[in-house]
This record gives C-alpha cells, sequence and structure tokens, in this order.
C-alpha cells in the first residue's frame, strides 16, 4: 500500500480529540485507581488504544479523525504550508498503542494506579503532538543511540 | 473532585512547559569545531546544506523544501540530504540528537554552522550570508 502525504495538521486535530479522551479517563479512573474494576474508565481506555491500532495500521488518512478533518475541518482550511509523510503520525500512533495497551492489560490484572499513569503518558504525548506539532515518538526515535533501518 | 483537577492540571502544565522547552530549541544554531569529510558534501560548490533526516520525522520534507528553495536564491551554493543511520560517523562528532539537523558545511569541510531541529527560510539566508562574509575575510587574510 502506498501512503501519500498528508497535511500536518489532521494529526494534530486527531491528537486533540485523543487528548481530550485520556483527560476523561484520567477523570473517570482517578476515584477508583486503587482498586481496578471494570468500569467505563476501562472501557474509554480500551476505545482509545483500538483507535489508537487503527491508526497504526491503516495510518492516519484511513482512520475515523483523519475522515472526520477531511470531510468536516479541511474545507475550512487553507492549504498547509507543507506536506507530511504519513510514516511519523503512523509511528506516533503505534507507540500510543503500545502504552495504552500496557494500561488496560495491567488493570486487567488489577494493578493499581496503571490505567491511570499509563492515560497520563499517552495524554502528554497526544496534547504536544495536538499543540505544538511535536511528535514525541519520531524524536525518541532520532535519538536513540543505535537505529535501524525503518 | 480536587483530586481529578489537580492531576489534569498538572499533566497539563508539565506538557506545555515540555512543549515551549522543545519549541524554544527548534531552530538552534551551534557550532563545533570539526570537519565533515568533503566526499560527503556536493562538488563544486562553495557551501553545502548538509541535512540530516530520518524515515520517522515531521519536519524532514518541509525542511527539505526550504533548503532547496534557499539554493535557488543564493549561488554556488548546494543542498544535500542523508539518512541519520547511513552516517554515523558525523552523527556521533556532532552528536545528532534529533531530525531534521543541518550543516553549513564549506567546500573543504568545516562546518560554519549546525542547525537543530526545523528553522523559517529568512534564517537560513542570514547564516548563508554571515558564512558567506566570513568565507570571504578570510580569502582576503590570504591574499596579501
Amino acid at each position: 500500500m502506498k501512503y501519500k502525504p498528508i497535511d500536518p495538521r489532521g494529526p494534530r486535530f486527531g491528537g486533540t480529540i485523543t487528548s481530550v479522551a485520556l483527560l476523561v479517563v484520567i477523570w473517570l479512573a482517578l476515584p477508583g485507581a486503587a482498586s481496578p474494576a471494570i468500569d467505563a474508565a476501562w472501557w474509554t481506555l480500551v476505545a482509545v488504544t483500538a483507535l489508537f491500532a487503527w491508526g497504526a495500521i491503516f495510518g492516519p488518512a484511513r482512520h475515523p479523525y483523519g475522515w472526520l478533518f477531511r470531510f468536516a475541518v479541511r474545507p475550512f482550511l487553507g492549504a498547509p504550508e507543507f506536506l507530511e509523510e504519513q510514516a511519523p503520525p503512523r509511528f506516533a500512533q503505534a507507540v500510543g498503542l503500545f502504552v495504552s495497551l500496557i494500561g488496560v492489560v495491567l488493570h486487567l490484572l488489577a494493578v493499581p494506579y496503571a490505567l491511570v499513569v499509563a492515560a497520563a503518558a499517552a495524554f502528554i504525548a497526544a496534547f504536544l503532538n495536538a499543540a505544538f506539532g511535536l511528535c514525541l515518538g519520531c524524536e525518541i526515535y532520532a535519538a536513540l543511540p543505535k537505529r535501524r533501518r525503518a | 473532585m480536587s483530586e481529578q483537577l489537580l492531576v489534569i492540571a498538572s499533566l497539563l502544565v508539565v506538557a506545555t512547559l515540555g512543549g515551549l522547552w522543545w519549541k524554544r530549541n527548534q531552530g538552534r544554531v551551534s557550532h563545533t569545531e570539526a570537519d565533515i569529510s568533503p566526499s560527503l558534501l556536493v562538488a563544486g560548490h562553495w557551501l553545502t546544506l548538509v541535512q540530516v533526516s530520518s524515515p520517522l520525522c515531521s519536519y524532514c520534507g518541509a525542511m527539505r523544501g526550504i533548503l532547496q528553495a534557499a539554493t535557488t536564491r543564493h549561488e554556488g551554493v548546494a543542498h544535500i540530504e542523508y539518512d541519520i543511520s547511513d552516517i554515523p560517523d558525523v552523527v556521533d562528532k556532532f552528536h545528532v540528537r534529533q531530525t531534521p539537523t543541518t550543516f553549513l558545511v564549506e567546500a573543504d569541510g568545516r562546518v560554519a554552522h549546525q542547525i537543530g531541529g526545523a528553522t523559517n527560510p529568512r534564517a537560513i539566508d542570514e547564516l548563508i550570508d554571515l558564512t558567506r562574509v566570513d568565507v570571504e575575510q578570510r580569502a582576503d587574510e590570504y591574499e596579501i
């Protein structure tokens, strides 16, 4: 599958929705964080995790937030200053998937505060992307001492 | 309730400070007294803009466009792009930890400036002009 370049504001728009969803998770999870249960907080993080997986597998252009951006937001914006390859935001989705999945699984294993910590870590990455256009996972990749060809 | 607000407010503050710090460091110009092998440069140009990119890089494409446009405005300036995995010697020597990183390199391999992260066309123009003045002054010294 060939991925075409995208408007970089698309992933940032998606990151905004993800940031808010993760804040909802934290809000819901905190009161009962010491005694994990299958509650609304967990289900919300499961939904966020599934959306991360979607983005990691199909790329940001074939993601629900991508479609929403394309049809509901993009028509009201001017032309983008530059285009972005899909690989960086896709990788970011994979990092988000990894972090939130750890939270989902550890919560199932009744680890206290795992849900809140995972949601907080994912929130920081999503917020940095939405507010500053910073792809945290990509920065980490460049800073790795030993890199492999992607 | 207050616990939830406190946690969310702290997260917002930490993330915002982190983002502002990152933004401040974007386009930061530094200098290291070291050379880049002339074999990595574009021959026949007095200055080569050596861009270090990676496959996972949000602004490498934007920086490529900015640098290529600069080569059309400045005579004798060329642009070349390397993957961060392909030039480990340069990466180690100059402690490249972010992409894009751009070096303004004179024909003999002398690195005039190093730019961490993306920057704007005007900053590139200014650095090229600065380097040109510097090179010309050095040439004057040798003439006598």
